[in-house]
């Protein structure tokens, strides 16, 4: 998980250090970092961490605003109801579905946008403009497009003689999680796009000539040229477009409040629902220790990896 | 413009038919929040949909101001996530300079990898801990507090983000400066700060568009207008009589407009910023 000393890095990123010697940086320099550690530490890490150990060792009641000490009572109820469990699931559903749409919809947009053709910019700056959009707003929005017996979308696939009569999209478990995963899509496919892009502009124009002299097929080209070329930057994309799905809530919280019967209840609806609805403040701790350890997990397989490779994404 | 020899005439209509497709689909949303927005609105749910409404009115719009303390929360808006951008670059831009410029134990390991951690723990799970503790501080319904708990979502991608702009200045630049007899304090003001002006403005952009819409954390901390931004003022449109679509929709076109602009403008720094500095 180490970089190479600080330098190394450096020399890696802009070639441009031949600094000081080590021994004089070390100085004060390094306690600048302090306020804003500990700002991380203690508010984002530190505090939230104890405070949720600890609470998910105490049930509290809402009638006498007390707290009784249960011991791991809260882990076993919570893995012994469905809720938590089922709640997980959808999160890793919309999680795999989403994120294999987005990166499709990215690598095949994002290759044509690369080339050269009449109105690529126009294209570029229209296809890019979800990512500008407000995550609840468009949960309204969305609302509105699959409202029962008013939807556009009905009325389209209607027309198109692909369905007939009004579509329960919100009331069947899995069109409305197709609705929740489309609202995600609709929003961060632009988001892989322009990262995607990003990458691409790393690969020379040779070596696309070079593949044609080699007479490569378009599909050859992109297997052993192009994605390797941009193979990190897609790793990173994914990544942290899988750590923020495993966040999802903003849409959830307008189109279908987890419903219908949690058929879309991710895990952040879930904790948000158990501390700020039911108040079952030992549930929803016990339930977020459980999610950070996954975190903690996935980081320090996948994105320490990911990040310590950077200096070849460049 | 030079083709590639080897398009064909089918791929580049099929290139065509996809592109255009996925604009359709992609502007469709945007458009149908405008039209709702300036509809009358016994036609916001009419079947067959009306595409081009029949009655434009600003009716919406006006109402959010009049009624709903729309200038408020805008402005709420407006200054939260500016104020949140200041004060994670005032605490990040520090820090970011020192991993930069100096060498300590635990740098990359310990300090920027614990700071990635952050962005990637969800805010849900620490809500409840967060809600408690800003009970006991004052802090619920209080812009204030929205600012501390915006600048800790900003700090780690400051951090990564400003260390990578402040790589780029070459080190003889300060060192010259420094051997002039100025202390490197002076250095940071005169020299570091200086050439990484822009990289600043791009961060404070990065940083605004990335905190102005976020929902769930002023869901729970603000209670009130006085306090709140426009994501969760949307959200208390939708009331027990029915939802207020017009008004949620003319909301949507307002917030929309800034950072939409962000976007075509700022994109290759915000790449930057999505990808923690690492991408160029």
């Amino acid at each position: 998980m180490m970089l190479p000393a600080g330098n190394a890095a450096v020399v890696g990123l802009g070639g441009v250090d031949e600094g000081l010697p080590v021994a004089k940086k070390r100085s004060w320099g390094f306690l600048l970092i302090w306020p804003s550690f500990l700002y991380l530490l203690a508010f984002l890490i530190v505090y939230p961490f104890f405070y949720n150990v600890y609470q998910s060792l105490f049930s509290y009641s809402m009638l006498t605003g007390t707290s009784t000490f249960v011991g791991f009572q809260n882990y076993v109820d919570l893995f012994a109801q469905p809720d938590y469990a089922n709640s997980l699931l959808t999160s890793l559903i919309i999680l795999v579905a989403a994120l294999s749409i987005e990166t499709l919809l990215g690598i095949t947009i994002a290759l044509m946008l690369n080339q050269d053709f009449r109105g690529k910019v126009l294209a570029r700056m229209l296809l890019i403009l979800p990512l500008g959009t407000i995550p609840v707003v468009n949960g309204y929005i969305f609302s509105l497009l699959f409202f029962p017996s008013a939807s556009p979308i009905d009325h389209v696939l209607n027309m198109l003689g692909l369905a007939h009569g009004v579509i329960p999209w919100l009331q069947d478990p899995w069109k409305a999680r197709a609705v929740v995963i489309l609202v995600d899509v609709w929003q961060w496919t632009s988001f892989m796009i322009i990262m995607i892009l990003a990458g691409l502009s790393s690969v020379p124009k040779s070596f696309y000539e070079l593949a044609r002299l080699d007479n490569m097929s378009a599909w050859q080209t992109f297997w052993r040229i192009t994605l390797p070329k941009i193979k990190l930057t897609l790793a990173l994309a994914m990544l942290i477009r899988a750590m923020d799905l495993i966040k999802y809530f903003d849409p959830i919280f307008a189109i279908t409040k987890g419903g219908p019967q949690s058929a879309t209840e991710t895990v952040s609806h879930l904790i948000y629902r158990f501390g700020f609805k039911a108040f079952a403040i030992g549930y929803a701790s016990a339930g977020s220790i459980f999610v950070w350890a996954i975190i903690w997990v996935m980081s320090f397989l996948v994105i320490s990896r990911v990040f310590t490779r950077k200096e070849s994404l460049i | 413009m030079r083709r590639i020899q080897s398009e064909s005439v089918a791929y580049r209509v099929f290139r065509a038919v996809y592109l255009l497709f996925f604009t359709v689909i992609f502007l469709f949303p945007i458009y149908w929040m405008v039209r709702t927005s300036l509809g009358s609105r016994t036609e916001t749910l009419l079947y067959p949909p009306r595409y081009f409404p029949q009655h434009f009115e600003l009716g919406s719009y006006a109402r959010i101001f009049h009624d709903m303390n729309g200038s408020i929360v805008i402005w709420n808006t407006i200054r939260v996530n500016i104020t949140a951008a200041i004060l994670a670059l005032a605490l990040g831009i520090p820090a970011a300079y020192a991993v930069s410029r100096f060498d300590f134990k635990g740098k990359e390991g310990g300090f920027m990898f614990t700071v990635l951690s952050t962005r990637f723990l969800p805010p849900a799970t620490a809500l409840v801990p967060i809600y408690f503790l800003y009970v006991k501080l004052g802090l619920v319904n209080n812009l204030a507090g929205l600012v501390i708990a915006y600048a800790g979502l900003n700090l780690p991608i400051v951090i990564w983000v400003m260390r990578s702009f402040i790589d780029e200045i070459p080190r003889a630049m300060e060192e010259s400066y420094m051997l002039d007899g100025h202390s490197r304090l002076g250095a940071f003001f005169k020299i570091i700060l200086p050439l990484s002006l822009p990289g600043i403005a791009a961060m404070f952009m990065i940083c605004n568009f990335l905190t102005w819409g976020e929902f769930l954390l002023s869901a729970v901390l603000t209670t009130t207008y006085t306090a709140q931004t426009i994501p969760i003022a949307v959200a208390q449109l939708e009331g027990d009589i029915g939802i207020l679509w017009q008004q949620i929709c003319a909301y949507g076109v307002i917030a929309t407009v800034p950072i939409a602009l962000i976007i075509v403008f700022f994109q290759r720094y915000l790449v930057r910023g999505f990808s923690f500095g690492i991408l160029k």
